[in-house]
């Protein structure tokens, strides 16, 4: 009786290890063959046919080509539960209009690596101040997203770009406002300090009767 | 005449595939036999107390997402309540169940990535593949809701950085449709393989008794018996009005606290978590997801300790404040340090292929050991 046990045992063990071994691969084979893909060969394939794209769209060619492009015409096609487009609040690269900022600096105090300089000077018609400097280090930001939930007039935002990959880290630091316009508004602001001290002297003058000797 | 051996020592990381980051263990071994085994941490020490003492309050927001990178939003939402009671800031019910929310679904993923290495650790790829894959749906979730895809920087002082999208629960009532059968399939694919159980039962036992000691916490702890879940028995957030089991190890397969019922609690803490889950979307309040407040946040000298439960078992924040808008100190207690404390007793006695399951059943995840 124990001997035949045993022998039950031992059959036993080996059919649940064949069935459940089988089940297993059953479960890879039918994934594989009988499910839809959800992977993407980033960036150079189409989604839908598998085969490579436009070749001015990988490496050589234009190093930040639009999301869309990457994604090709076809991706009306892709039936698969993943994104195929960036959401509304996806965090790229950082992005800066220089036209609405008045540099408050809000974004520079937040920043917890000093990732954004700014520097910025009144002059006329203006609201705010005019930045001189505006510069962004993108080797250090973290895309944490707390400079542009300060920024009072969306001067900084984030853009839908996220390939940054260069050869040289210094290509990551960027200057938005170039040197001859953050000169002619240094100057700018230096004419209308002195026209504002001239102007000071002169009421100053008046009100203040000379004093003969 | 027997012949006269020598043990070795062999260095087993710090880049090893198995050791899930950058750890390194120090083996003396005869022949496959582990006699003493002793980790050596801090590869990846970045300073992160250091650097909390240094920045204002809110910056530090983000570096808890580097806490532990697999489950940024319960780092984030650890250190919010921390900063919230020491402030006594209010937080919005509508807020209070999207943070649940947030929290469970990386919970989800956490342990999708988990179970994942873990069976690719014992030599089985295909199911890091499988759970990936989930992982995947849910990470387009998370980018949806807040637009980062692993370092989330989501929950503020007061509630969280944006409301949840149009139709985001939709989306993720069909996620929670799609997952759950998948979780079924995962146990017929993996869990109730003979191999994989084989391998795994009554390997690096772990006694109730030993688990205390050695501050073991989370699914570890549970895994050895110890009906301990700081969700259930110290509510934060709305924890207390939700309804769901806390998965406690048995010896039902193989041996109470061995690498597959650390194994077994994971897949089991999954389900909860959709059952946590569909809660939530179902009690779902109106109203602000923000209570922002204008002025800098300062907190008032003292002493403050909140503990929260993350995937990775018990996260502790404990702050002393001096006032003012920095921290005089910041302490971090988390799980997978912890975990690796054990690791040189249970170690040895092992063999070294076992000791792969050990680690990989203690889930440690190297930035969270280190700091």
């Amino acid at each position: 009786m124990k001997l035949f046990d045993h022998i039950k045992a031992y059959f036993l063990n080996i059919y649940e290890a064949v069935a459940t071994i089988s089940m297993g691969m059953w479960i890879t084979f039918k994934t594989a063959f009988f499910e839809r893909k959800v992977t993407l060969q980033y960036p150079s394939h189409d989604i839908i046919e598998g085969k490579p794209k436009d070749a001015s769209i990988t490496t050589q060619g234009n190093l930040n080509p639009p999301f869309e492009a990457l994604l090709g015409a076809s991706q009306q096609n892709y039936k698969g539960p993943l994104n195929t487009q960036l959401p509304e609040r996806y965090r790229g690269l950082l992005g800066y209009d220089e036209p609405s900022c008045i540099s408050c600096l809000l974004c520079a105090l937040n920043c917890p690596i000093d990732v954004i300089r700014v520097k910025g000077v009144k002059i006329e018609g203006r609201k705010g101040k005019a930045p001189t400097t505006f510069r962004i280090d993108y080797s250090k930001c973290m895309f944490c997203g707390l400079c542009v939930e300060v920024c009072p007039t969306d001067a900084v935002f984030f853009t839908r770009q996220f390939e940054g990959a260069t050869f040289d880290y210094r290509t990551l630091i960027r200057e938005f406002i170039s040197p001859e316009l953050s000169l002619e508004r240094m100057q700018l602001a230096e004419e209308a300090k002195k026209h504002a001290e001239k102007e000071k002297k002169k009421r100053e003058d008046k009100e203040t009767p000379e004093v003969g000797d | 005449m027997p012949l006269a051996t020598e043990t070795m020592v062999l260095n087993m990381g710090p880049h090893h595939p198995s050791t899930h980051g950058v750890l390194r263990f120090i083996l003396r071994t005869d022949g496959e036999l582990i006699h003493m085994c002793r980790p050596d941490i801090g590869y990846l020490h970045r300073g992160l107390e250091k650097i909390a003492e240094q920045v204002p309050y809110a910056h530090f927001m983000p570096y808890t997402d580097r806490l532990d990178y697999l489950a940024a939003m319960n780092c984030n939402l650890g250190y919010a309540i921390t900063i919230e009671r020491a402030a006594e800031i209010e937080v919005p019910p509508r807020a209070e169940y999207i943070r649940v929310l947030v929290a469970e679904l990386n919970r989800i993923i956490s342990h999708l990535i988990s179970v994942g290495t873990f069976a690719m650790d014992m030599g089985a790829v295909t199911p890091f593949t499988h759970t990936l894959r989930e992982r995947e749906w849910v990470n387009d979730l998370f980018e949806e809701l807040c637009g980062a895809r692993l370092t989330y920087n989501y929950i503020r002082f007061g509630g969280v950085a944006f409301d949840l999208p149009e139709g985001f629960l939709d989306r993720l009532s069909r996620f929670l449709d799609y997952f759950e059968p998948r979780l079924e399939q995962y146990n017929r694919f993996i869990s109730k393989n003979k191999i994989f159980k084989e391998r795994l039962v009554g390997v690096a036992v772990i006694s109730p008794e030993e688990a205390l000691d050695y501050r073991l916490v989370g699914p570890n702890l549970r895994a050895s018996g110890i009906d301990w879940d700081l969700r259930r028995d110290e509510p934060y957030s709305v924890y207390g009005d939700l309804a769901f089991d806390v998965p406690v190890g048995v010896s039902e397969i193989g041996e109470l606290g061995d690498c597959y019922s650390r194994y077994w609690i994971r897949i089991l803490e999954m389900e909860q978590s959709v059952r946590i889950l569909r809660q939530c979307m179902e009690k779902m309040p109106e109203g602000p997801y923000w209570n922002r407040s204008k002025k800098k946040l300062k907190v008032e000298p003292g002493e403050f300790y909140v503990r929260t439960e993350a995937p990775r078992g018990e996260l502790g924040f404990y702050l002393i404040s001096k006032g003012g808008i920095k921290p005089h100190r910041l302490k971090i207690m988390t799980g997978s340090f912890s975990a690796m404390s054990i690791v040189e007793k249970v170690g040895s006695g092992l063999m070294v292929a076992d000791l792969v399951a050990l680690i990989a059943s203690l889930d440690v995840v190297a930035p969270e050991v280190d700091r």
